[in-house]
């Protein structure tokens, strides 16, 4: 009797792990799953709720609505909007928020002075500024990188701090006895030890700041993506209104995309051989 | 910046720490209160009015509190995380679950839902109130959108990560596939799905005050916009203030729960 | 209730489709163990004895060939194929008594058996005082122990032990291994022992019987009877036969792994 008569299922798969050209099979999967919804939305949809580009879109509705949307100048004019200020907050918040973290990772003093001041204003949503937001900087420019900059501080903060102290004792004691002097040791060593954390800070930062603006755009701008969609909505233009939240989706995972991308190219060795 | 890590760094512990934190603290109020009675005043009227003292911010707090406006607000916001959370709990972990256990499920659904992950919670709001108003059920809604994913996720990788190890060793034990998946799978994977939780709830937490501040007739964040929009700022800060609190007591509750019912994760979890 | 093992012509391949390339790991195994021998498996690094032992579990399905354990043929994991890991692999939700009650308690054994049995091998290991406590409360060397009790509690008819002392420190090995003849020696039944090792001393202190693996594709080079009496004890360890034996044992296994990294050497699939 030959045991490939028996093929009973094992209860797990790990053992040995099914090598395999997943990847081209996989992607078709994908493809087909996703065309099975669409089609699924766009034939059934209409039989159980009203559906149309003032309701409840179709897939035809949204396509159709991206031809017109995206001839218009104020989609265009909202994008850079969103975008510039997202950035702008960005920037600020990480020529802050990095030194701050650093700083904070590296000087258990200063971390014990600045440590309330943090753990009271972090669990704060970032949303929940949005009126004070307003109120000190009215309903323009400056409130919205105010709130991204918020959203993107504490993580960028936390996590810098985190990449200091991962860094600190195995590596600084390494670098110690092999005779490099403070200044050294904080260029080579602590730099690039704790560079992927504040990276993936910067991540999760930006990642925070796109949701903020969009919000922040929704309540009190007059440009904007979140703008955008408020007003799409107002003119019961449904179909532009699921444009704008694809398109939103897409520019959340273009900016992670484009810092993964910066990962590789800063911290090429992160994931690998037991960082 | 847990207290675990800072007492691990710190070369001396103790009391010029502590003195350090309670400088922390006086520094934070001193400089809130600065600004607040002596640098804006000099800046105009206007710019007064924008930054509250704290002590204004206490007084307003006890006021709210004390006209039951505030305990209106916080229980409508409580009453939707609640609500929300616990249908994501009863949704993202059975689906992580099997999801985690059936490769063949995880290859159908994942697609639909990699589609459905990047749009932002927030992109939802218009949509949602176009279907559903501004009442309970939308903002439900936004925050089981945005608690599903990360949730769903973790409790995923969880059980797919389980040790192999645990697993083989329970099935040369005698238990079946029912048993290994139940009593071997599901607490293995319970640290990761305790830390989707804890993800979970801050998104969602931070999901429902962006949907409140949008557009809501009730709820915390509806009513700090309302006063913003009376210029309320000692208002704003208080109902800030209330907002922070609630959001850091739950995740301490959360931590502290995840304690209790799993005390060997202490190896797993980081404060 | 003790059983042989009978193990015919075992194969094991894994594909690549992603290259379109054949591992071999095994390649060709024929083994018998005999009812209540000691038996352990040594070979250079990769040369598939784990793999070897995952198919006697049943984990793993050869690629061709058959595993006898007593009558019945090996179609997956059980009860009666009890396995030691190298990582322990306690489950660290239960405390010691819970774990070692694991087995019992999923096979349906009513209450009552179950906890004198578990008291009985908590005893055995040495552990009784330490029931309550959890896997991460311990150390190294008592885990293993908690491993073992949990094993031999459910009455396998063989045990199967993938490099069991492998994460302790040198002296709870030694320890341990004592430990495991004195357990193994003392029981009803002397069960059948499977035990997959880098260690060759280990491997001639602890067996009646020592194999040694080819480098891959993994393949029987030698079969020695141990011919030490026992009880074993550390004055083994002095014996110029034992110090022999090891460098003789030693000097095939070398070949094979220079032998083997002149050719390509992949990493053992784990």
């Amino acid at each position: 009797m030959q045991s490939g008569d028996v093929a009973r299922k094992l209860p797990f798969r790990a053992w040995p792990a099914a090598v395999g050209a997943r990847a081209p099979l996989e992607a078709l999967q994908r493809v087909m799953f996703v065309a099975v919804a669409l089609g699924a939305w766009q034939w059934l949809a209409p039989r159980l709720v009203r559906t149309g580009p003032d309701f409840f879109p179709l897939p035809s509705d949204v396509l159709h609505g991206f031809a017109t949307l995206l001839t218009t100048a104020e989609f265009w004019t909202s994008v850079v909007s969103s975008v510039g200020r997202v950035l702008a907050g960005f920037a600020v918040a990480t020529l802050a928020g990095v030194p701050l973290g650093v700083l904070i990772g590296a000087s258990p003093r200063f971390e014990a002075l600045v440590d309330f001041s943090v753990e009271m204003l972090r669990p704060l949503p970032a949303m929940a500024w949005i009126p004070i937001a307003i109120l000190w900087f009215g309903a323009g420019d400056v409130s919205s990188v105010f709130l991204v900059s918020l959203g993107v501080f504490f993580p960028v903060v936390i996590n810098s701090a985190a990449g200091v102290k991962a860094t600190g004792r195995v590596y600084r004691k390494a670098a110690l006895t092999l005779g490099a002097g403070p200044l050294l040791m904080l260029r080579k060593v602590i730099v690039r030890g704790a560079l992927p954390y504040v990276i993936l800070g910067c991540r999760i930062g930006l990642g925070v700041g796109w949701m903020v603006i969009v919000a922040g755009e929704m309540v009190g701008a007059q440009s904007g993506l979140g703008f955008l969609i408020m007003k799409a909505r107002s003119f019961a233009r449904i179909d532009w209104v699921v444009d704008s939240m694809i398109v939103i989706g897409l520019i959340g995972l273009g900016l992670d995309a484009a810092i993964v991308r910066l990962q590789r190219w800063a911290v090429p060795w992160w994931g690998k051989e037991g960082t | 910046m847990s207290r675990a890590d800072t007492a691990a760094n710190s070369g001396t512990r103790g009391s010029g720490e502590g003195l350090l934190r309670v400088a922390g603290v006086l520094l934070l109020l001193g400089v809130w209160w600065a600004l607040a009675s002596l640098v804006l005043p000099q800046m105009g009227e206007v710019a007064a009015k924008s930054l509250p003292s704290p002590w204004a911010v206490a007084e307003r707090l006890v006021e709210l509190a004390a006209s039951g406006e505030l305990l209106v607000h916080a229980l409508k916001t409580l009453q939707r995380i609640a609500t929300a959370f616990a249908i994501v709990l009863l949704t993202a972990i059975p689906l992580g679950v099997l999801m985690g256990w059936s490769e063949t499920l995880r290859f159908a659904l994942d697609p639909l839902l990699e589609l459905l992950r990047p749009i932002p919670p927030i992109a939802w709001i218009p949509l949602s109130i176009l279907w559903l108003g501004v009442g309970d059920a939308q903002k439900v809604y936004i925050i089981c959108f945005a608690a599903f994913f990360p949730l769903l996720v973790n409790t995923m990788v969880g059980v797919r990560h389980v040790n192999p190890s645990l697993v083989a060793a329970a099935s040369t034990l005698g238990a079946s596939r029912g048993q290994i998946l139940f009593r071997v799978v599901l607490p293995a994977a319970s640290p990761f799905v305790f830390a989707g939780m804890r993800i979970a709830f801050g998104i969602g937490w931070m999901a429902l005050v962006g949907a409140e501040v949008a557009a809501a007739l009730a709820g915390l964040g509806y009513m700090i916009m309302a006063m913003r929009q009376g210029f309320d700022s000692a208002g704003v800060v208080a109902g800030m203030v209330v907002i922070g609190v609630l959001g850091f007591c739950f995740d301490v509750g959360l931590r502290r729960l995840h304690r209790w019912l799993a005390p060997w994760h202490l190896e797993f979890t980081q404060v | 209730m003790g059983a042989a093992i009978r193990l015919k012509d075992i194969k094991k391949s894994y594909y690549s489709a992603r290259d379109a390339s054949e591992v071999r790991a095994l390649d060709g195994i024929t083994l018998e163990v005999p009812d209540g021998e000691f038996l352990s498996i040594v070979g250079p690094s990769g040369c598939g004895k784990s793999t070897l032992l995952f198919i006697v579990a049943g984990l793993v399905p050869p690629s061709e060939g058959t595993v006898f354990v007593g009558e019945e043929l090996v179609t997956g994991p059980g009860w009666q194929r009890g396995m030691a890991f190298q990582d322990f692999a306690l489950f660290p939700w239960l405390t010691v008594a819970g774990n070692v009650e694991f087995g019992l308690k999923m096979r349906g054994i009513p209450r009552e058996e179950r906890q004198r049995t578990v008291r009985k091998y908590l005893e055995i290991v040495g552990l009784r005082a330490f029931a309550d406590k959890y896997p991460h409360e311990l150390s190294g060397g008592m885990k293993q122990r908690t491993a073992i009790a949990r094993t031999l509690a459910n009455g396998p008819a063989v045990l199967l032990m993938d490099e069991p002392f492998a994460s302790v420190d040198a002296q709870t090995r030694q320890l341990l291994q004592d430990e495991l003849l004195r357990i193994w020696g003392a029981g009803e039944t002397k069960r059948t022992v499977l035990f997959v090792t880098h260690s060759v001393e280990e491997a001639l202190y602890l067996s009646d019987r020592v194999v040694v693996m080819t480098a891959r594709p993994g393949r029987i080079l030698e079969d020695l009877a141990v011919p030490f009496e026992r009880p074993r004890g550390e004055h083994l360890l002095k014996d110029p036969w034992f110090t022999d034996l090891r460098l003789e044992i030693w000097s095939h296994i070398k070949r094979e792994v220079l032998q083997g990294n002149a050719a390509e050497m992949l990493p053992e699939p784990e």
